[in-house]
């Protein structure tokens, strides 16, 4: 009886530091536990961030490749109308028509019109007496 | 198990363990050659398999006229390439590409035969060509963009803006003079490639981006240009002359507005002509000039004080100067004429008597003077001297030559140069094609500015000569010249061609040529035309006169200069 007693009775210090390690040992499972959990949840999202960050950038990457050469077909669509323009700017293309279809035809004579103004000239016949006749009008 | 067994079978234990390190040693050794000892070369070899380098070709620059008109461009084409590694039917693909590019088959299934990873199938193609060639997806065949020069006005100004090659490289012309700034720097592209020679967007990629080539902007105006090369043309192919030339420039500047040569080619074509086409005569080219060269002699007499514009002179029908006798283009008795009719009316006897009076040193020094024998400087290579025989070489009669043109030799550049200095009161300035130079943008980099004039002759004998000059087109030999409204200042060349072994004269051939400035108040053109050997009529008077007057009425009117005449 006395021994049961002995073994039912435990001192209340050695209770309490089973209670601890038992505490501490359920702790560190649970820690484990979740940073297990941790590590299965945060490895697939980043390969899944990861895949996706690659992902994005082909799609980028391929996009921009797109877009050079959508510019590239403009900007040679643009040379070729500046061309167009130049060719179409040509004096012998525009003499071509000018003769041929509208029917112009070349001056044979151009008469030129003096027009006289007053204070030009009375300005000059000024300077022709100041510098000894050496303008001619 | 007995001693000696157990011996044995430590011994194959040992064996067996000894040729597992050997093995193991042996990869080690391997390794240790590839990772570390080889470990550059292999990194270069796998580089060179992956990592292409594409150049990148500058875009080159425009050529413009004064007005900002385009003279020339480039424009992106596609050229088709192969390698003939990844073509599994060379003979399938050679048929289908030969039929839509129209070139015989056996010329692309000769290059899809070769033994090399690279060959161009065809360069610089058509966009509706390349498309096609594309929609056939073949394996082995690529494509790759390249610009190509494009005149838009074909033959206009082509001797002066030359052509390039191939490669976008400078072949004559200004493309030949100013590579340099056309050109630009070519870039590079390294770009990580499949074993198909696909790029992978994410693998290496590093840009050396090209330096584009500048534009440059030319002192040649478009209108003048296209009007001196349809005169020019009309008047050679009307005397049926072998070729002839035209310059118009601005006196006070030196910048010419126009330069046109006969025969002419289309730019665009360049391949299909023959290269004699190609030379700017104007400038290339040199001709015994006969008696523009008056106008020389005369101004050194003048300049001089040896004689003045009035002064009289009885020049008889002939003059005998050594054994050769010097006669008139046109017959006639002795008779008094002042300096001014000798050069109005042309008179070789006349011209050889202020001549003899200035003196062979004298003469030589004025032409000197005035450029002959010497180049102008115009930006434009391959520019003839000419050729003027120093004093200490002239014979007794080159004295009864040289005065009217006849001896001697220059180009119609100077000629025109020559003229010039008497438009511009005495200043000779140097004649010039470029205007500016700017970026792509349009930013300006460099403005080229007139260069400072020298001056050659005083301002009154320059204005004595001018009025000279004037009565060639008013009393003398120039009279087609004349301009209704302006007053008009030339002279008149009509020179035999000498013979091909330099001995003599050739009967029948002449060059015919007419160099002019207008207004004379205040010259704003001057211009030269001359025609190689035209047939029927040979004067300068009756052939070249009428173009520089049709040419310099248009450009005075293009320029919107006032008359000076009422």
């Amino acid at each position: 009886m006395q021994t049961a007693r002995k073994l039912a009775y435990k001192p209340k210090k050695e209770q309490a530091k089973a209670n601890l390690r038992l505490i501490t040992n359920d702790r560190k499972r649970g820690l484990s536990l979740s940073f297990l959990v941790l590590v299965f949840a945060i490895l697939p999202t980043s390969v899944m961030f990861n895949a996706t960050q690659q992902t994005l950038v082909t799609q980028g990457a391929i996009e921009v490749e797109n877009l050079k050469n959508i510019l590239e077909e403009e900007q040679t669509y643009n040379q070729k109308l500046i061309v167009e323009v130049a060719k179409l700017k040509s004096p012998e293309r525009i003499e071509k028509i000018a003769l041929g279809k509208i029917g112009m035809i070349l001056p044979s004579s151009v008469n030129y019109l003096k027009i006289i103004d007053k204070k030009i000239s009375e300005s000059k016949l000024a300077m022709k007496n100041n510098d000894g006749g050496s303008f001619r009008d | 198990m007995s001693a000696k067994s157990r011996k044995w079978g430590d011994a194959r234990l040992f064996f067996i363990i000894f040729a597992f390190l050997l093995g193991f040693l042996v990869i080690v050794a391997r390794l240790i050659n590839i990772q570390i000892v080889k470990a550059k070369e292999y990194e270069s070899l796998a580089k060179k398999q992956r990592i292409r380098s594409i150049e990148i070709a500058p875009r080159r620059g425009n050529v413009y006229d004064r007005n900002d008109d385009i003279l020339a461009t480039s424009i992106d084409t596609t050229t088709v390439y192969a390698n003939p590694y990844f073509i599994k039917d060379a003979e399938s693909v050679a048929a289908q590409i030969s039929q839509i590019l129209g070139i015989e088959k056996k010329i692309i299934l000769d290059k899809l035969n070769k033994d090399c990873g690279f060959v161009y199938l065809a360069r610089k193609i058509g966009q509706s060509e390349s498309e096609r060639i594309k929609a056939l997806q073949i394996e082995g065949v690529y494509f790759l963009r390249e610009s190509k020069r494009c005149y838009p006005c074909d033959e206009l100004g082509s001797h002066v803006i030359g052509f390039v090659g191939v490669d976008n490289e400078g072949l004559t012309g200004l493309e030949m003079f100013y590579d340099d700034i056309l050109k630009g720097l070519s870039g590079h592209l390294l770009v990580e490639k499949d074993p198909k020679g696909r790029s992978i967007s994410t693998g290496v990629y590093e840009l050396s981006p090209s330096t584009e080539g500048k534009n440059i902007y030319l002192t040649i105006d478009k209108d003048i240009q296209f009007k001196a090369q349809a005169e020019l043309n009309g008047c050679v192919e009307e005397y049926g002359a072998k070729s002839g030339n035209a310059i118009v420039i601005k006196p006070k500047t030196g910048e010419i507005l126009a330069m046109a040569s006969y025969p002419s080619f289309n730019l665009n074509e360049y391949g299909e002509v023959n290269s004699s086409s190609f030379r700017n005569r104007a400038v290339t080219d040199s001709f015994e000039p006969g008696s523009t060269i008056k106008m020389i002699i005369g101004a050194a007499a003048l300049e001089e004080r040896i004689y003045k514009p009035s002064d009289v002179f009885r020049l008889p029908s002939s003059i005998k100067i050594a054994d050769r006798l010097i006669s008139e283009s046109h017959a006639r008795q002795t008779e008094d004429f002042t300096l001014t009719r000798i050069i109005a009316e042309s008179s070789n006897v006349g011209i050889v008597k202020i001549g003899q009076k200035l003196g062979k040193e004298k003469i030589c020094d004025y032409l000197s003077l005035f450029g002959f024998g010497q180049k102008t400087g115009i930006d434009f290579p391959g520019e003839a001297i000419g050729y003027v025989p120093p004093s200490e070489q002239w014979s007794g009669s080159t004295i009864g030559n040289i005065p009217f043109g006849q001896g001697m030799s220059a180009t119609s550049l100077q000629v025109l140069q020559s003229f010039a200095i008497i438009a511009n009161d005495g200043l000779q300035v140097k004649p010039c094609l470029l205007k500016k130079i700017t970026d792509l943008n349009g930013k300006t980099i460099k403005e080229v500015m007139p260069a400072q004039g020298k001056k050659i002759l005083s301002s009154s004998t320059a204005q004595q000569m001018k009025e000279i000059l004037e009565k060639v087109t008013t009393d003398g030999t120039g009279k087609n010249a004349q301009i209704a409204g302006y007053r008009v200042a030339g002279k008149t060349g009509t020179a035999q061609k000498p013979g091909e072994n330099r001995k003599g004269y050739e009967k029948g051939k002449y060059v015919a040529s007419f160099v002019g400035f207008a207004p004379i108040e205040e010259p704003q053109l001057a211009i030269i035309i001359v025609i190689d050997e035209p047939k029927g009529n040979i004067y300068g008077g009756s052939i070249a006169a009428p173009v520089f007057k049709n040419l310099t009425e248009f450009s005075l009117r293009h320029l919107k200069i006032n008359p000076d005449k009422d």
